[in-house]
């Protein structure tokens, strides 16, 4: 963007917002593969394989790691919609005035003869 | 860009509040969309089609929001492996449906941004109107 947009700070942070996502689907992934291991616990559980406190102590641990990977991706989704506000933002104040030369951010900018 | 319908505080707060953050922050969500179209002016962008990018995106979100939800409540009830096996499976679709409105929301940050910037280019290059 050229120097003639004075707005380019208030636009989404893409790039961010995007990792910050990445993250998100690949904590998903990871939780679903903890999960369908916990699965698969359970279920030599049922079939009376390996009935003893290490394999249930197994089945607990995979469930609780699934559920921290799940609550960081749920932090990452958080921070990365902010990107949201930030284009509400952008959205309504930048484009309000097309008069960018003489605006920043919504407000005139000092020493601008056009308010 | 005048006349939309939701202030900025909505974009935040429209998470937090029960119920209404089943369909505030797709509302904004589909304000921005169609007010970042670059080839429109202020005025008519209203009626316009919002791309299904933001649908799915809404819909997986939701969906894994209701499976998730579903999920911890069975494991919090679960007392034998039959039930453990519900919550567990509960828990994988909703990981699953996370996992995909992640990918469609990468996506919808992505191409609104490029309209976006896109918009603000056709802006600054537009000559300017009188003072407001």
């Amino acid at each position: 963007m050229t120097a003639s947009d004075p707005y380019r700070s208030l636009r989404p942070p893409a790039h961010v917002a995007v990792a910050l996502l990445a993250l998100c689907l690949i904590a998903g992934a990871v939780a679903f593969v903890l999960e369908m291991n916990h699965y698969g616990v359970l279920s030599d559980l049922h079939r009376g394989v390996g009935l003893d406190p290490g394999d249930l102590s197994h089945a607990d641990a995979l469930t609780r790691s699934a559920d921290v990977v799940r609550f960081g991706a749920f932090l990452a989704a958080a921070t990365a919609f902010s990107c949201l506000v930030r284009a509400r933002i952008a959205t309504s104040r930048a484009w309000a005035c097309r008069v960018c030369a003489t605006h920043r951010h919504g407000r005139p900018v000092a020493g601008s003869s056009r308010s | 860009m005048p006349g939309l319908r939701y202030a900025s505080a909505w974009a935040a707060g429209g998470w937090f509040v029960p119920l209404l953050n089943l369909f505030r922050p797709k509302q904004v969500a589909n304000d921005i969309w169609r007010a970042s179209d670059p080839q429109l002016h202020s005025d008519g962008w209203h009626g316009r089609d919002v791309s299904p990018w933001l649908h799915w995106w809404w819909a997986f979100w939701v969906a894994g929001g209701v499976f998730g939800n579903q999920a911890a409540f069975a494991q919090m009830q679960a007392d034998t492996v039959s039930e453990q096996f519900r919550a567990s499976s509960l828990a994988m679709v909703a990981d699953i449906l996370f996992a995909l409105g992640a990918a469609f929301a990468i996506a919808v940050v992505s191409v609104v941004t490029l309209r976006q910037e896109a918009r603000a280019q056709a802006m600054s290059n537009a000559p300017a109107l009188a003072p407001v």
